[in-house]
């Protein structure tokens, strides 16, 4: 990327974006720790929610088109950092952040081993953290254009590359939620059984 | 009274003033609602907490999206336009959406929402029945178009002192079905997908 928004920065933002990613996801195992350590009396009584229908009667491909869609709208959202001054990619990441951590504090705390968790979210979880955070740099991008406003022209937007983002976010989502869908929903079924 | 008046046209105060709105009308919905110690309590007000966040920016988003689209049909339409001039256009609309959360603030502290217990927390409905029985959800929901009209018509007269009216309003109405655009395809890639 030879042009003003491309050339020196897109690596440092991805950086920053993997950083409140990870924040986020710090904060989030916190929660969850803190959570776990308060008095559960009052919970014992709504033991019986159960998951509703709708999300038990899923096929594979159902699974694998309701995770893609929702995580493109993930990296659209955050791609709307560049007309927000970087605003929504840095509360959007940090959101998914301390979600992914309270999942993972909440796995841990009902007594999953590290090796389980990892295999629950690792495989896709690369390629879909990996694709939110190079929306991320994207988005926070849209710090450098507020400064930039009256200088802005075609030539600093279409450095941006956008429609190359898009793409490679849809084929890496893609690629992701069918890792999700057809073995990482096996596994988790696999768990459940076991336990 | 003239003080009064150049900070009336200070670009960012409005925004500042939805800003401490949202968070005053957050913090009496959330703790109304949500109230106790109990864990599940604690992850409804902090997912709620995160949500309106996340909303707010995005909100902040969309306008921006808005003034884009504003000046790209300004500038076709051939009006000398400059992103400061959309920016304040932007910002001194928000006196409407600061009014509109500041009197949800006047409606929740006049009639506070009944707190959820922890047996309502696992009913699917249950929340979504107590937000339709407290008056101010119900009102700022009424009123949510009132809001987003004075806003649109603020943001085509302030851009019509430098423009033509016409113009004006020919790019609000642009800026808002584009937004509407967007939004739309947001709520279709997001939504559930229908059973096959």
């Amino acid at each position: 990327m030879e042009t003003p928004f491309g050339k020196h920065h897109w690596f440092g933002n991805f950086c920053c974006a993997v950083a409140v990613l990870l924040i986020g996801l710090a904060s989030g195992m916190g929660i969850a720790d803190w959570i776990s350590s308060m008095p559960t009396e009052t919970l014992t009584s709504m033991g019986g929610a159960r998951p509703t229908e709708s999300s038990i009667d899923r096929t594979a491909w159902e699974l694998f088109a309701f995770i893609l869609r929702r995580n493109m709208t993930v990296f659209v959202v955050l791609l709307l950092g560049l007309v927000s001054a970087g605003t929504v990619t840095i509360v959007v990441l940090l959101g998914n952040g301390i979600a992914i951590g309270q999942l993972i504090g909440f796995a841990k705390g009902a007594g999953m081993s590290n090796v389980a968790v990892a295999n629950l979210l690792l495989p896709h979880g690369v390629l879909e953290l990996g694709a939110l955070c190079v929306a991320g740099a994207v988005g926070l991008q849209g710090a450098r254009i507020a400064l930039r406003l009256p200088t802005l022209n075609r030539a600093c937007l279409g450095s941006l590359r956008l429609g190359l983002v898009l793409a490679y976010g849809l084929a890496s989502l893609s690629v992701a939620a069918g890792i999700e869908a057809f073995v990482t929903a096996d596994y988790a079924e696999s768990l459940r059984g076991w336990s | 009274m003239k003080a009064l008046a150049r900070l009336a046209k200070a670009p960012l105060l409005p925004v500042g003033f939805w800003l401490a709105g949202l968070v005053a009308f957050t913090v009496l919905a959330i703790d109304g609602l949500f109230v106790g110690a109990n864990p599940v309590f604690v992850v409804a007000r902090l997912t709620a907490y995160v949500t309106v966040g996340t909303l707010a920016a995005v909100t902040v988003a969309f306008v921006a999206m808005l003034g884009l689209a504003c000046g790209m049909m300004l500038t076709w339409l051939g009006e000398p336009t400059n992103p400061r001039l959309i920016v304040v256009a932007m910002c001194r609309s928000y006196w409407w959406v600061g009014s509109y959360v500041w009197l949800g603030v006047a409606l929740l502290a006049i009639d506070p929402p009944v707190a959820l217990t922890a047996l309502e927390m696992v009913e699917p409905h249950a929340l979504e029945a107590r937000i339709g029985g407290t008056a101010a959800f119900t009102w700022m929901a009424r009123l949510r178009h009132v809001a987003l009209a004075g806003f649109l018509v603020t943001v085509a007269w302030l851009l019509a002192q430098q423009s033509k009216p016409l113009n004006a309003i020919l790019s609000v109405a642009f800026g808002a079905a584009a937004l509407a655009a967007l939004t739309t395809a947001l709520g279709f890639l997001a939504g559930e997908p229908t059973p096959v």
